[in-house]
């Protein structure tokens, strides 16, 4: 079974780039451009993981996770923050928010994959169960 | 109010931030260029502002439309074929400053200098320097990579206060 990612970045060229890298593993990616598509996207698939950008128009990522966090069904969701943001102020809101990794780009993307690996099991493509 | 830091550290500052971002994300070497004021051809400008208790500044990558393509290739591969529109070549550049900016800010705040990044904003036209405060420190930095060039700038206010 697939695991269901939700990307949530206002830059499609991030968005891209974790399409790329998540390529090689059973997963299901979605994508969403601000908190607010993010939120709904969420309610609808129930993500396993979500990779959430902080800075975004129309709701940036803090307040998308509070509302997350509102909600009985997704609040269990874990969350990795990816971010050119590296404000304390800002790392330690999203802490208290519960989100499970925090990586500042410039990332490097086995870096990234390893984080991923720490929260839900990737397996590869060709080894489907 | 002066400056809270200088041109020079500000270089040293673009000098580090600049190569690591394209080492890591587009897995290629820079080269820093003499400082040559030549137009870059169809530029592509993203600009990233920068806001502090002590002061604000901008963070400006320049980029002709050929390096931005190369850059695209270089960073995404085969699923850069999926950037076709000019927007998405502009969102790549975009990132790629908001990268940097990413970078230069923790030096900024390793410094004292804690701020907040804004959400880049694009453009093909270069602000002029007639527009920098006289309190501001501006540095320009150019680099070269492969063949193409491109400029990555860092332009510092201290507040009125």
């Amino acid at each position: 079974m697939k695991q269901k990612i939700l990307s949530i970045d206002d830059s499609k060229t991030i968005r891209l780039l974790l399409a790329r890298m998540f390529r090689p593993f059973q997963v299901e990616l979605r994508e969403a451009g601000n908190g607010e598509e993010g939120l709904a996207q969420a309610k609808e698939v129930r993500p396993d993981l979500i990779i959430l950008d902080y800075n975004m128009p129309v709701m940036d990522g803090v307040t998308m996770l509070q509302h997350l966090r509102s909600e009985p069904e997704l609040r269990s969701v874990p969350v990795i923050m990816l971010t050119a943001e590296s404000n304390p102020k800002v790392i330690s809101t999203v802490a208290r928010l519960g989100v499970r990794d925090y990586v500042v780009k410039p990332f490097q993307e086995q870096a990234l994959i390893a984080k991923v690996s720490k929260i839900i099991a990737l397996h590869p493509q060709d080894t489907a169960s | 109010m002066t400056n809270p830091l200088s041109q020079q550290e500000l270089i040293e500052i673009a000098n580090r931030s600049v190569p690591e971002v394209w080492r890591t994300q587009i897995k290629k070497e820079v080269q820093p260029s003499p400082i040559l004021d030549l137009p870059i051809p169809s530029p592509r400008i993203a600009t990233v502002a920068w806001t502090s208790s002590r002061g604000s500044g901008e963070m400006v990558l320049t980029i002709s439309s050929a390096g931005a393509h190369s850059v695209v290739q270089n960073l995404l591969g085969t699923s850069g074929n999926c950037v076709t529109e000019e927007t998405d070549l502009e969102d790549v550049v975009g990132e790629l400053c908001n990268m940097v900016a990413g970078r230069v800010s923790t030096e900024l705040r390793n410094r004292g200098l804690t701020g907040i990044l804004h959400p880049p904003v694009l453009s093909r036209t270069s602000p002029t320097d007639s527009a920098h405060s006289p309190t501001a420190t501006l540095c320009r930095t150019h680099w070269t990579c492969e063949d193409y060039s491109f400029t990555f700038s860092i332009d510092i206010h201290p507040n009125a206060s």
